[in-house]
Formats: C-alpha cells, structure tokens, sequence
C-alpha cells in the first residue's frame, strides 16, 4: 500500500491551481497537523499494511514547519510498518523552506523532493501567480543538494500564456542543465474556477495554439532523451531508476491510503474521498473537540464497510455502488459520509476502464497477461473492436510477443481519445 | 316546437393584431357577464394550452356562449367566438369569422393600427360582418386615443369616434362594450325550418366523445338522433348529443336551431371527417348547396423531424398520430435519412405552426428532435411531362430530368415606421421581394407591400424583420401563387459524403451565400476528429463553398495523481456520453446541434 498525506495550504494561491489549498493562519495548522495524526493513528490501527511509499503532497507541504513535518512522519513510522527502502517523498515550493528544514526533514526520512519550479522566467513566474523567483529557486535546489537530497524532481510547465517554444525549450535547457534525477513537464490546464479560467477559457488566442502545444510537449521527449532522461509517462521523465515509484503506484493501481483534507484513497476496489470541508475535518479527528466518539467512524475494507468497533456488526459482504446508497443501514451511511464526500465501489467495467486509461500514461503501456490475470477474460476478446481500431488509426501499439499495449506517439498528443473507447 | 328567439343572439368575435389585449378583453367579458367570478377566472381563460398563455398568443379558436343582461332590460345570448391570432392560421380565422355576424376590433391606443389589425379587419369586412371598434389600454402614459380613432377612420373606413374607450386588464370600459355588443352587431337570421346547414369552424378530438364539431347553424335545426352529413367529406354520422360551450366546458341541450352557435357529437373517430369549413346537413333532408367558401387546407411548411434518440422513433410516431387527432392541418409521413435514420416529413400550416408542433412534442410527449430545414413545396415539371410536388429537396430527379420548377410566391404587408422604410426595403430586396407598392397610414408609417418567396420567409424573415426595425415592424401575409424560378439543390458533403438531411432548395441567385454560411457554421459546430474534414456546399455536384475542420492535434491530459482519477473517469464518460449522441455520416461524428444550427443563419453579423 501507498500513503499519501495531504497538506493544503500554500503562501498564496497561483492563478492556474485548482487543487485543496489555501491560505491558513497558525492555529488552523496546528489543528490539522493534530488532526492528521489522530486519522493516521485510527488508519494504523484498522489498516495495518506495509508501506512501499509515502507522499506528502499539496498545497504547498513545506508551508507547515519542518518540526510538524518531522513529527508526521515519525508517527507514521512509528505506527505504520513502512518498508525500509520506502519513497518518501516532499513536494516543496523555493522560498518556503531554508536549508537547515530541508537538512531536518532528510534527516527524518525524506528521501526524494518535488520542487516546483514551473518557468525560468521572473516574468512568467509573475504571470502564474507564484511567489518565488528563479534565482530563489536555485538556491533552494543547492541547498537541498547540500542537505542530502539524492532524488529531486523539478516541476515545469509549457504552453504558458504567450510563451514561445524558443523561450521554453531555453528554460528546459537550464534545468537539465542542474542534472536533477527527474523532471516533470506539464502542458498548462486551464481549470474551471481559477483566475485564468476566468481570463483565457474564452480567450484561447492568447495561448499557445496546439501546434506550439505539441511541439512544445515533443521538443521536450527529444531534449531530455539526449540528456538521458527516460520518459515514463505522458508528462514525467527520469533517469534510469528515478521514476516515481509512488506516482507509478497510480497509474498500476496499487492500493493507496489518503489521508487530510480531500484526500482520495484506493482500498480494495473502493475509491473515496475524504471530505474537503476543514472545520468538520478538524472537528471529526481532533480528540479535543470531536462530534463523533472514535468508535464511531467507519471505513472501508475489504468490499465491506466496518465500523472500527463492532458496535455495527458489520459482516462483511459483497457491496457495490448501489448498496453503498441503499443496503447499509442508514446509521453507518451517515457515518461515513460524516468522513467523504464521495465513496465509489468501482465495478469490473469501471476497473477495466480503469487498467487501460491509467496503465496506457505509461510508456511501456500495459500487460496482455495482467489484464487477463485480473478480469479472467481475454483483452482481445474484451475489447477486440476497439483494439483493431485504434491500431488501424496507428494510436495504439498492440505486442503480444512482448506481453504489451501501449500509446503510439500520436496516441500520446490525443490520449483522451483513446483512453474514451474503454470506458 | 318553439326556437330560440334569434333577435337575442348576438354571434361575434375579437379580432385584433397581437398583444393589443383580445383575450384579456374576451376575460373580461366573461367575467362581466357572471359566468365565473374573477376568483374563479384563471388569466385569459380563453388560451387554454400552456403553450397560448407563454406566447400569449391564441391558437386554437375558443369558443364561449355568455347571457347578458342589457340596459334595456332584455336578456340576450352571446356568443364570444375566440379567433386564432396569427397568420398561419388564416384559414381558420376566415371560417371562424364567417360563423359571426359582427365583430370587436380592439385597436391599442398607444400603438394605433398594425399589419395584423388591417388584415384582420379586412378579413372580417371580407365576410360582411359589422365591426365596431375599441380604444383598449386607454389608462396607458403613452394612450393617445384621438389619434388611434383618427387613424381608424382614415385608414379603415369605420367610424371610431363614439368607440368605446376601455382598459380590458383594469375592468375599464367593459359595460360600454357589451351594450354596443347589442345594438351594433346585428342578430342572425336563420330560417329554422330550412333543411340543416352548419358550418363547422373547429373541431376537437376527446377520447370518450369522438370529435366534438364546434358549428354555427345558418338554417334549420339539429338534435339527438339526427342523421348528419358533411358535405364536402361525405362523412355521415348519428348525432348522440348536442350542446353549448360554458366556459372550459360543454353543457347539453335539446336541440341547436337556426343563428345558434354550439357543437356536436357523433361518435366520429376522425377530425379529417369533420374539416374546418365544412357544411353539416341532415343527411335525409339536405340543403340544395352547401356554404360557401371551404377549402381543403393544405400544408406550406414542411420539414424532417426525427428523434434524437433512434429507439424513440416509434414513441414520436405515437405522438403524432396523437396529435393529429386535433389537428387536421398537421400531416407526416415516415422518411428515411443516411445521417439521422427514421423520422418523418411533416407538413405545416407555417412555420409557427412548425414551432408549436416541435414544442408541443418536446414538452408533452418529452421527446428530443432534430429538425431538417424546413422548406416550401416546389413543383417540378418534368421534361416527360409528369409534375411533381416537392417535399424532400432529397427526391430532387437528375437536373437532366427536370424542364423547369416553380415555387410559392406570397403577398405580404409590412406595416413599419417612416424611419426603418429603408432597412426593410433592403431586406425585402435581398430576399428576393418584389415591390408593389407603399402606403402612408399617417405620417410616420407606412405600409409596404412586396411580393415575396415563401422560402425566403420561413428561416428566419420574422426575426430580421423584427431586428432591422428594434421590434417596431409587423408582417402579414397571404399565399398568391407558383410562379417559375431558377431553383437548385444545395448538397452539403461533409468529408466528401453528402448529408442528406441538410440538403435545400435554394434560389441559385443565393446559393453561394446560403452554402458559404452553413458551411462557416458547420464548422464551427463540428469537433476536431484524427483527420481532417472538409465541409463543401456543392450544387450539381459543383462545390461553390468550402471549409476545412482541422485535424486534431491535442486532447490530452498533462496529469492524472491519485486525487484526479474519478473526476478524470467522468470527463471521459461525459465525452464519450456526447459522443453516443453525435450522428455518424461516414467516419464523422456529427452532433445534432449542428443540424439544428444551420436552421438560423442569421443575416446581419
């Protein structure tokens, strides 16, 4: 099992971000970081599996102060049974954490960073909202070398407004130039509810148009390839035994433990997320001041909804999405949606649809046999249609001699419309 | 056996150009006459389908019989007949004004005489029916009553000066209005032991009665058991009950004589049995000749209605056999398109008519429809003779086969102030109008006569019209004939395949300008595929337009972590969902909206 913990607050928020963050003062975070460690406690206890890796992302995680971080994760260590080469990983952002947090919390067991870089460009950094310079980062990123940090990702983003390619392929060349062991380039998203959703959802003339897109997003593969950087998936690319083991976690459908404010989980077939409001967040897990008693929060195991006492008597049973809304008694029901805001038992269609759109942002795609192995049917049978068209239209790349399918080039720029035909 | 007393009767309607308060007024009456109480009064109980009271216009005639106690402290019996108040339905607004023999013209005093006043009221003059008028929303800032009563005595010819002067929505007025009710339109004069003639001026379908014939009796007498005849459909029925209309309902009665207005029942199965205009006569007793003036009602507007969703094709065809019953003007038969599969072609009266019957199928029998272009009936003279009448710019023959086509020309009156004379000119123009002729009802209107193509109407002429005046212009119009044009078939070809279903005929004059904008509008409408689509107006198989729909280049997500994987799922089915409902002509997913959004190529950019 994975671990992901969840930190949502940031400086400020940046202008394109449409993730859980905000804002908070230090009373509020020291209530989270509590109330954090109460729901990693009753996880521990009632989900006791091993960790392969841990993710402390945001938000800005580095926000909170290198002692709370240091604190989370020992407890974790402490109740969890965390694998002794574990990923754990950072994410930060330059200017919100000097060297001597950096050297703490690799001291503490972090042992791979995101710093989130997204341009060279003051003006551009500017543009996005961000709070930090370029030469602000680069001293983060040397401090964190002197700290100790042997695996650091840079985070950088194309496709900006009003960026040429010749601007970005510039940029690109100064990162590589700072020989991280992965990079992670983005082509920008105009998300609903943001600032620029508001400025550039009707005005795509101000962006680069696709063309500039894809020829961003292809300079990319053929830079980093020469610099040694091995693309992996669709926007992630790392030197050989860098790749994001945590993140891969996603894309294979490893199971994954979320823990905070909206955090999502994957436990046994049962997508859910946690609920995204912060006052009932910190109400529900702070012992101080809770509404609900301990005893009385559920989760979900094994297809079955437990109450972490027996006070339900819960059996376990095969459950799917309509008896989470109809079967359980409406007692447990109002319990757990006291905890997420969505709670998905996902079908064997959605699984299946699930292995090809997650699997294929990998470059090395998916397994013939795995599929099999897992859904008992053939793929070629499942999907015969489906499979023949889209290698006719040269999207896909079907090898069973190597036991794979996988995006083509092309398939890559218009994955959505591949990724469609196994819903 | 003793008749009613004619001299009592007193058989009229409201005629009136829209908005200017005929059903408000009609409320009122009611209301005076005690038959409901205002409590019991719903707004405008004469506009009976949700659809009237929206629009606020009347389309079906509704019919109400009303006793007034007169000034002169007699009892007389009025008939209120409600008039269908827009151009498509002429032909029932002539039937239902012959079954009057006077009528209301309710003329705004702020707004004077419009384009449907003067048919209206023409039409009425047409039918010898005595008109009075009334000065309505006198209470208004802007009522200008002398005025209004100048223009109706100069331009219609009717003396206006003792009108009364009333606001239908304030109760203002309305004695006036009945006591000239009695004293100036004239009582019918039937002769009750004549041989039976009714002239049927609308007719309902009710599920337990069969068609309920709405009629006024010119002569004689009808009663239970009588065995009636339609003259002009040869129908023949028993009469099982006779009666009169309350309001929202039918109250029974003994018999209907000779100047009364009432309706029968003869368990008939069909409304086409009993159309509009039609003579009922006793089958054993009949009269020498029947009434003058009917004529079948034929269709003018046609276009392919089909349902969005294919496995709901037999649910529409329910529908409208449904509707039909009720309305004999609407006519379909099944039609199969390559790119929208099984539908029907569907005749109308207008294109308002159109409207009503999409909304009406939409709303009350919940169905999603794609409608083709609505289009006129051509006649194709063939070079072997043979002549056809063309509903389906699809079943066009070979342009080798055709000597020569003609298309419906109308006459039309476009009443307008002095100031947009000019815009509307242009629009007469580009539409291919032409001119007859303008007259100045007063200073600063006019009123423009064209003679002008029914195809050139039906898109979007109401809306241009309405557009280049802010709203100040109206429009009447009726049929006036065939005449030979320079007609061709705009084929579109959508990735070289030509979709059937948004072909039209089209003047070739305007042809390149019509392909031109469908195909900017294609365009637009549909999404990016792998390839590249070409969309291409072609006439004869020669392209006159053409765009281009890019290939897509990008459709991808930069990121999908752990927190994104239910949200990014459901884009994916949203997409996909879409695309479920796109039609496929081809290897290109068209979506309806794109055959729906070339129905309005609006002019003026």
């Amino acid at each position: 099992m994975e671990l992901y913990v969840h930190i949502p607050f940031c400086v400020k928020k940046c202008n394109y971000c449409d993730f859980l963050s905000m804002p908070a003062d230090d009373t509020v975070k020291k209530q989270y970081v509590q109330a954090l460690k109460n729901e990693i406690v009753f996880y521990a206890e009632s989900l006791p599996e091993k960790l392969e890796t841990i993710y402390f992302g945001g938000g800005t995680p580095s926000v909170l102060l290198p002692e709370q971080l240091t604190e989370l994760l020992d407890l974790i260590r402490r109740k969890f049974d965390v694998h002794p080469d574990a990923e754990i990983t950072i994410e930060i952002n330059p200017a919100t954490i000097d060297y001597k947090g950096l050297h703490k919390l690799r001291k503490v067991g972090f042992n791979r960073l995101s710093i989130g870089l997204q341009s060279v460009q003051n003006d551009k950094l500017l543009l996005l909202g961000r709070i930090h310079t370029y030469e602000e980062f680069l001293q983060t990123y040397q401090n964190a070398r002197q700290a100790g940090f042997q695996n650091i990702n840079i985070d950088c983003m194309s496709a900006l407004p009003g960026q040429s390619l010749e601007e970005y392929v510039d940029g690109l060349h100064k990162v590589v130039a700072l020989n991280p062991e992965h990079i992670s380039s983005y082509s920008l998203i105009i998300e609903e509810n943001t600032p620029f959703y508001e400025q550039y959802a009707n005005h795509k003339e101000l962006l680069p148009d696709e063309e500039t897109d894809r020829a961003m997003y292809h300079e990319t593969k053929r830079i980093l390839q020469e610099a040694g950087y091995f693309r992996y998936e669709i926007s992630n690319y790392a030197k050989a035994g860098f790749e994001s083991r945590h993140n891969s976690g996603y894309w294979k459908r490893v199971p994954y433990l979320g823990i905070g404010l909206g955090a999502s989980s994957f436990i046994h077939g049962c997508r859910t997320k946690n609920i995204s409001d912060m006052k009932q967040y910190i109400l529900l897990w702070l012992s101080t001041n809770n509404v609900l008693q301990k005893s009385d929060r559920c989760h979900l195991v094994k297809g079955s909804i437990t109450a972490s006492d027996n006070n339900y008597n819960c059996a376990p049973r095969a459950i799917n999405k309509n008896t989470i809304e109809s079967e359980i008694e409406n007692s447990i029901k109002d319990v757990l949606y006291q905890q997420y805001d969505e709670i998905e038992q996902l079908s064997i269609e959605d699984a299946m649809a699930e292995y090809f759109f997650l699997g294929l942002r990998m470059i090395k795609g998916v397994s013939i046999q795995r599929f099999e192995t897992e859904f008992g049917c053939s793929v070629f049978e499942r999907f015969s249609k489906e499979l023949a068209e889209l290698e006719k239209d040269g999207l896909l790349l079907i090898n069973p001699d190597e036991d794979r399918i996988a995006l083509t080039e092309f398939g890559m720029d218009v994955s959505n419309w591949v990724f469609e035909k196994f819903i | 056996m003793q008749h009613i007393d004619q001299s009592k009767i007193r058989n009229f309607c409201i005629v009136a150009h829209i908005d200017h308060g005929k059903s408000t007024l009609a409320d009122r009456i009611i209301e005076k006459t005690g038959l409901l109480t205002s409590r019991e009064m719903q707004e405008q109980v004469l506009d009976n389908m949700d659809l009237e009271r929206e629009r606020g216009i009347t389309i079906k005639a509704q019919t109400v019989r009303i006793v007034y106690k007169a000034k002169d402290g007699e009892e007389y019996i009025f008939n209120l007949i409600d008039t269908p108040g827009h151009v498509d339905f002429n032909y029932e607004v002539s039937r239902a004004l012959a079954a009057c023999d006077g009528a209301i013209l309710v003329v705004d005093a702020a707004q004077g005489i419009e384009a449907q006043t003067l048919a209206n009221v023409y039409l009425a003059l047409d039918h010898d029916l005595d008109v009075f008028p009334v000065i309505n929303k006198i209470d208004l800032p802007s009522a200008d009553p002398q005025r209004v009563k100048d223009e109706i005595e100069d331009v219609i010819g009717i003396e206006a000066q003792d009108a009364p002067m009333i606001s239908a929505k304030n109760g203002i007025g309305i004695e006036e209005v009945l006591e000239q009710v009695v004293q100036k339109i004239p009582a019918p004069k039937g002769n009750p032991d004549a041989p039976l003639s009714a002239l049927i001026f609308d007719s309902l379908y009710d599920s337990y009665k069969g068609v309920i014939i709405f009629c006024r009796l010119v002569d004689g007498t009808v009663k239970k058991g009588t065995r009636i005849r339609m003259m002009a459909t040869g129908a023949t029925a028993d009469v099982v009950e006779v009666g009169y209309f309350g309001a929202g309902q039918f109250i029974p009665c003994d018999e209907l004589s000779a100047g009364m207005v009432g309706y029968i029942t003869a368990s008939i199965k069909n409304v086409r049995d009993t159309a509009v205009g039609d003579t009922v006569t006793d089958a054993d007793n009949p009269c020498a000749e029947p009434l003058p003036g009917y004529k079948k009602v034929n269709s003018m507007v046609y276009c392919g209605m089909y349902p969005a969703d294919g496995a709901k094709y037999p649910d529409l065809r329910d529908a409208l056999e449904k509707l039909q019953l009720n309305d004999a003007s609407l006519n379909y038969e099944p039609e199969t398109s390559i790119a929208l599969g099984f539908g029907f072609r569907c005749g109308f009266l207008g294109l308002l008519h159109l409207e009503i019957i999409q909304e009406r199928l939409e709303r009350e029998y919940n169905l999603d429809l794609v409608t083709t272009a609505p289009g006129v009936i051509y006649k194709v003279y063939k070079t072997n003779g043979e002549v056809i009448e063309l509903t389906n710019p699809s079943n066009l023959p070979d342009p080798s086969e055709i000597d020569y086509m003609e298309e419906p020309i109308v006459t039309a009156e476009i009443m307008v102030t002095t100031e947009f004379i000019g815009s509307i000119m242009e629009l007469c123009q580009e539409r291919r109008g032409v001119y007859l002729g303008m007259d100045y009802m007063e200073e600063t209107r006019a009123l423009l006569k064209y003679d002008l193509p029914l195809n050139e109407i039906i898109y979007d002429f109401f809306d241009a019209l309405k557009s280049r005046s802010r709203g100040y212009a109206s429009f009447d119009y009726e049929l006036k004939g065939y005449v030979r044009s320079e007609l061709v078939k705009l084929d579109i070809l959508i990735n070289k395949e030509e979709v059937d279903a948004l072909s039209f005929i089209v003047h070739k004059d305007s042809a390149y300008d019509r392909g031109r904008r469908m195909c900017e509008k294609l365009k637009d409408e549909i999404p990016r595929h792998l390839f590249e689509i070409p969309i291409q107006a072609a006439v004869g198989g020669k392209v006159i337009a053409r765009e281009t729909v890019k290939a897509m280049r990008k459709d991808v997500l930069a990121k999908c972590y752990g927190g994104d994987i239910t949200r990014k799922k459901k884009l994916l089915e949203k997409q996909k969902e879409g695309k479920k409902r796109m039609r496929q002509v081809g290897n290109v997913e068209i979506p309806q909206s794109a055959f729906m959004s070339v129905l309005k190529l609006d002019d003026k950019k």
